[in-house]
């Protein structure tokens, strides 16, 4: 399987009235090709602004200091993400990469419609695809009209191929704002709506007919982030990054979204990079897992692995302290560190029971200590040999 | 034993407070226009607490706040050696008067802010507080006032209570306080509602402990902001005031009465359209300036506040 | 759907005023109740002849009775149009501001507009270039016509551009146009000078109002920019760190669009609120603006009567000026339930 995202060095810092906040430093990941990797981690281990540096959204006062996001595009070959230019990485996003975020009601806009919003993506990405079609049909309808009816259906059909030739064409935007002349747009209008009723359908949502004319406060939360999925697939993107989409749901509504997700991935052949905190959901949708702490990438294998033998001394930590019924409440103590002053070395040694010398003065490296298990972990130096 | 255990625990309490502070005031150093703003208000700080030294009044003089008058004829005379602004109209000694203005406007400004703030701060937080009939009550008497625009009805009220400098500021007062009972009953309501308000109930506390010892340091920001920013526009309202005839008598040291007194004045003669530029564009500018560096120092807490407030 | 909403939204509304215009007429009868019986007359007559029988005028008015009889007495007169009888200008109060309102309208009329636009379009670009040396030179500019006083900045325009230059004189309109205005030849349509003399088609009296009106119309606005400037900017900020702009970038859109688009709108629902309070800053701005430039509105009025203790009149302008701020809150509220589906459909 071919890597097709891999994340190198990623050094991210916010500059904020307290200090420098060091989230990431030196976070190296792959994705490949149809999997779904999991990045699991408390609050402030990094996982968003990971997610967030991939599609280079990260929101100043941050900055992505040092690394690269490497993309493999269609051709094959891999693009330089945060290095592109504003132009190249609006044709990225939302369209071979999209994401969706934590809380839906906050992620869509109060004042414009579920279909103005769905169709935003269609209306960016798709638009030589709608105008094709749109003129498909304006053939049909000239061949059966006469006289008036013709003339306008011609001009109509000049419109749009002008804009399939060029979508930023000046004719193109100057018509649009004229009044008469702008109904033009309504063939296009009514085709993206179409597509977005379809997609609302592929997102199993009752009735979409309806929805596509509702505003975001009307829908609940299940419905809403179902709306947020469909922005985010309607390009069939080949990464979808998930930044814990259901963690502010219900938990009947995350077993369905859970669910959606699982039977969009095998439709969609997308690779996924799911982000969460909690294990159980990480066991039911991954393939592999990234273990984050404070900024760092501490093990990464696949899930069952995972399981049976975590390796570092903080996922072991996260396994041991999941309330079961019958066992000891066993939590992990000391607290998440302080960012900008964050522990020397090994951040989780303050909190490691088997921390040693080495772990305060170094940062042990992301090495594989056994086939396709990877621990960043001071034990673990010697050739795979617990010291 | 128990008195120790006390003082510690004052101090103890205090600490949190007393680290924001030092964290707002390292922040408002950093930021030039703030600097530029507390330069300026301490400049006529110093003015007006110097001003019987830099402006002595005349011997025997009753009121050090009426301006010397150095002749009756009306046209004022331009700067010269012994009165370094000149007079204005009915030859009152602009200089006197420009350094005991600002006393006034200290005066002023002060008084109605710090009063407008407590009676704001009362009123608003017992009406979050306690709800109910009180609230409702409150808050219609608070909706009435704000249906006027503020310097109107300050007008109606200054008119009715006799015009003067004392009048302006009451009813500056009476028309103000109700933007600060707003603000402060809605931080109450939303203070009230966390848990430490709770477990102070829960431990016995009276209300009036509760109100005062826990949700008003808590809620108390925005006002603050709010404050800042209105000593300004308290002033320039009474100096209008003041300008139109309804604040201050004609002699007193306030800004905008000697403003007033330029008005016949500054068209000037034909051929020098400027003549008697000093008679309005020397007390302008003391009210400007002063203005200026209170809303420099507003608009730089607001900036430092707000990324706080919002992290509560 | 949709309209029921709308419009049952502003039933409930029309309603919520009449206890609030009710505690503001209760609240100047409360002032007036400082003056004794023998003041008050005067806001009772429309006829100052009538004040000669003062002991009459008292019982028919109950002016010595308790607090609540008077006010509906008061209230009866008031609903009828009688604020009484303005000395200063000697005419009824309610015509008073009949005669002085145009002039002030047409102040409004120009400097309204500009402001708005003007002070959303600095705003906006303050928000969008945050940081940048433009953010900061708007907003210098912002806080200095803040913390200029109105009548000071109304003063130091008139002795440069009228004492110095010449060009822009105080006043409504010159000795030749006031003449040529109140001749028989001259239709009054509006009783707004610009538009009359388009409408009587005498382009020179256009002309002349326009240039009396300059320097009163950069007044209101120069003070009252910063104010609008401010709020575009914060909210606009305040939007701009919102998830839903995130979600848009993420989707692909262009960066200028999401900000035309999505922020914007959002945005100006809080610009939406600042024209209510931008409604009273205008209303307190003309009252000191038409004093300096000598521009006979209500404003001036209003003063002159102050001075002189004309109570009624003074008790009327601020009643009057009361429902104006009322009344342009509601329409705000209204605009604001028609631009924002949550509260619509809510």
């Amino acid at each position: 399987m071919d890597n097709i995202l891999e994340v190198r060095d990623l050094v991210v810092r916010f500059y904020t009235y307290e200090g420098i906040v060091k989230a990431i430093e030196g976070v190296n990941l792959q994705l490949r090709e149809g999997e779904v990797l999991g990045i699991i981690g408390e609050t402030g281990s990094g996982k968003s602004v990971t997610a967030l540096s991939i599609l280079s959204l990260v929101p100043p006062p941050g900055r992505v200091e040092k690394g690269s996001v490497l993309f493999r595009g269609r051709d094959g070959k891999f693009i330089p993400i945060l290095k592109l230019g504003r132009k190249e990485l609006q044709k990225i996003r939302g369209r071979e990469i999209s994401i969706i975020f934590q809380e839906p009601r906050a992620a869509l806009n109060p004042l414009y419609t579920i279909g103005d919003q769905v169709g935003e993506v269609f209306l960016v990405h798709r638009l030589k695809e709608l105008c094709k079609d749109v003129l498909d049909e304006i053939n049909t309808e000239l061949e059966k009209a006469q006289g008036f009816k013709a003339k306008v259906l011609s001009f109509e059909r000049s419109l749009y191929e002008r804009m399939l030739r060029n979508p930023e064409s000046k004719v193109i935007k100057l018509a649009s704002k004229v009044p008469i002349v702008r109904r033009f747009r309504n063939r296009l209008k009514k085709a993206v709506r179409k597509h977005v009723i379809e997609l609302l359908r592929l997102m199993e949502m009752p009735d979409p007919e309806r929805i596509v004319d509702m505003y975001p406060h009307e829908l609940s939360g299940g419905m809403q982030q179902r709306v947020v999925i469909a922005m985010a697939l309607a390009c069939n993107p080949k990464i979808l990054i998930a930044d814990e989409p259901t963690t502010s749901l219900d938990v009947t509504v995350q077993a369905q979204i859970l669910d959606l997700i699982r039977r969009l991935k095998g439709k969609l052949r997308s690779s996924i990079l799911y982000i969460t905190h909690d294990m159980g959901v990480i066991a039911e949708l991954c393939d592999r897992v990234a273990v984050m702490y404070a900024g760092y990438i501490c093990e990464v294998a696949p899930v069952r692995e995972v399981f049976r033998e975590p390796l570092h001394p903080y996922t072991r930590g996260l396994l041991d302290s999941i309330p079961m019924p019958g066992k000891e409440l066993k939590p992990i103590r000391g607290t998440v560190p302080n960012l900008v002053n964050p522990p020397s070395g090994c951040r989780f040694h303050p909190r490691c029971p088997y921390a040693m010398d080495i772990c305060s003065k170094s940062v042990p490296k992301l090495r594989e200590v056994k086939k396709d298990h990877l621990v960043a972990c001071h034990l673990y130096d010697k050739d795979g040999e617990r010291s | 034993m128990l008195q120790t255990a006390k003082s510690t625990t004052l101090k103890k309490r205090l600490e949190p407070t007393l680290r924001e502070l030092r964290f707002i005031l390292s922040r408002l150093k950093e930021n030039p226009l703030s600097i530029a703003g507390i330069a300026i208000i301490s400049f006529y700080a110093v003015l007006a607490a110097l001003a019987p030294v830099i402006a002595p009044p005349p011997p025997k003089w009753r009121d050090p706040y009426m301006i010397p008058r150095y002749g009756f004829i009306p046209e004022p005379k331009p700067p010269n050696e012994k009165l370094i602004f000149g007079t204005t109209e009915g030859q009152y000694d602009l200089f006197y008067g420009c350094i005991w203005g600002a006393r006034t406007a200290f005066r002023i400004g002060l008084m109605v802010v710090l009063s407008v703030a407590l009676i704001g701060l009362v009123i608003g937080s017992v009406s979050g507080y306690y709800g109910g009939l009180v609230d409702e009550v409150l808050m219609r008497l608070t909706d009435i006032i704000l249906s006027f625009p503020g310097l109107i009805l300050v007008m109606a009220l200054v008119v009715a209570l006799g015009p003067s400098l004392d009048t302006v500021m009451t009813g500056l007062i009476l028309v103000g306080w109700p933007s600060y009972a707003r603000l402060m009953r809605g931080e109450v309501l939303r203070v009230k509602s966390q848990d430490f308000v709770e477990a102070a109930k829960a431990v016995g506390c009276s209300d009036f402990r509760v109100i005062f010892r826990h949700i008003v340091p808590n809620a108390i920001y925005p006002l603050l902001v709010m404050a800042s920013l209105d000593i300004g526009t308290i002033v320039l309202s009474a100096a209008a005031l003041s300008f139109l005839g309804l604040g201050a008598p004609v002699g007193y040291a306030d800004w905008g009465q000697l403003i007033s007194l330029s008005r016949n004045w500054i068209i000037g003669t034909p051929g020098q359209p400027l003549k008697y530029w000093h008679t309005f564009i020397i007390p302008g500018l003391f009210i400007f300036t002063f203005v200026l560096g209170w809303n420099l120092l507003g608009d730089a807490l607001r900036d430092v506040l707000d990324p706080m407030m919002r992290r509560r | 759907m949709a309209a029921s909403g709308l419009r049952s939204y502003i039933i409930r509304r029309l309603l919520l005023l009449v206890p609030v215009l009710l505690g503001a007429t209760l609240l100047i009868f409360a002032v007036s109740q400082m003056f004794s019986p023998v003041e008050r007359a005067s806001l009772y007559v429309r006829d100052p002849k009538q004040l000669r029988n003062i002991d009459e005028i008292i019982k028919k008015y109950h002016l010595d009775d308790p607090f609540f009889i008077q006010f509906s007495h008061w209230l009866a007169e008031v609903l009828k149009g009688n604020l009484g009888w303005s000395k200063s200008v000697n005419m009824p109060v309610a015509r008073a501001i009949v005669e002085f309102l145009p002039a002030t309208a047409e102040l409004v009329l120009y400097a309204a507009p500009l402001t708005i636009f003007l002070g959303i379009k600095m705003g906006v670009l303050s928000a969008t270039h945050r940081d940048t040396p433009l953010d900061h030179a708007t907003r210098t500019l912002a806080i200095i016509g803040w913390s200029l006083p109105s009548f000071w900045l109304g003063i130091v325009l008139l002795a440069v551009f009228y004492g110095v230059f010449g060009l822009f004189p105080p006043g409504r309109l010159s000795v030749e146009a006031s003449i040529y205005v109140n001749s028989p030849n001259f239709i009054r349509y509006t009783k707004l000078n610009t538009i009359d003399a388009l409408l009587n088609g005498q382009f020179w009296i256009f002309v002349d109002a326009l240039k009396h009106l300059v320097l009163p119309v950069a007044t209101l606005v120069i003070i009252n920019i910063a104010l609008l400037m401010r709020i575009t900017r914060s909210s606009m900020l305040e939007e701009m760190s919102k998830l839903y702009v995130m979600m848009a970038r993420a989707k692909g859109l262009d960066d200028k669009v999401v900000v035309n688009k999505h922020v914007q709108r959002n945005a100006l629902i809080s610009a939406l609120t600042v024209s209510g309070l931008l409604t009273a800053s205008l209303l307190c701005g003309v009252v000191i603006t038409e004093t300096v430039f000598n521009y006979h509105g209500i404003g001036y009025w209003a003063v002159h009567a102050a001075i002189q203790l004309d109570i009624p009149a003074v008790l009327g302008f601020t009643l009057f000026s009361a429902l104006i701020f009322v009344a342009a809150n509601l329409i705000v509220d209204i605009m604001y339930a028609y631009v924002d589906p949550r509260i619509k459909l809510g």
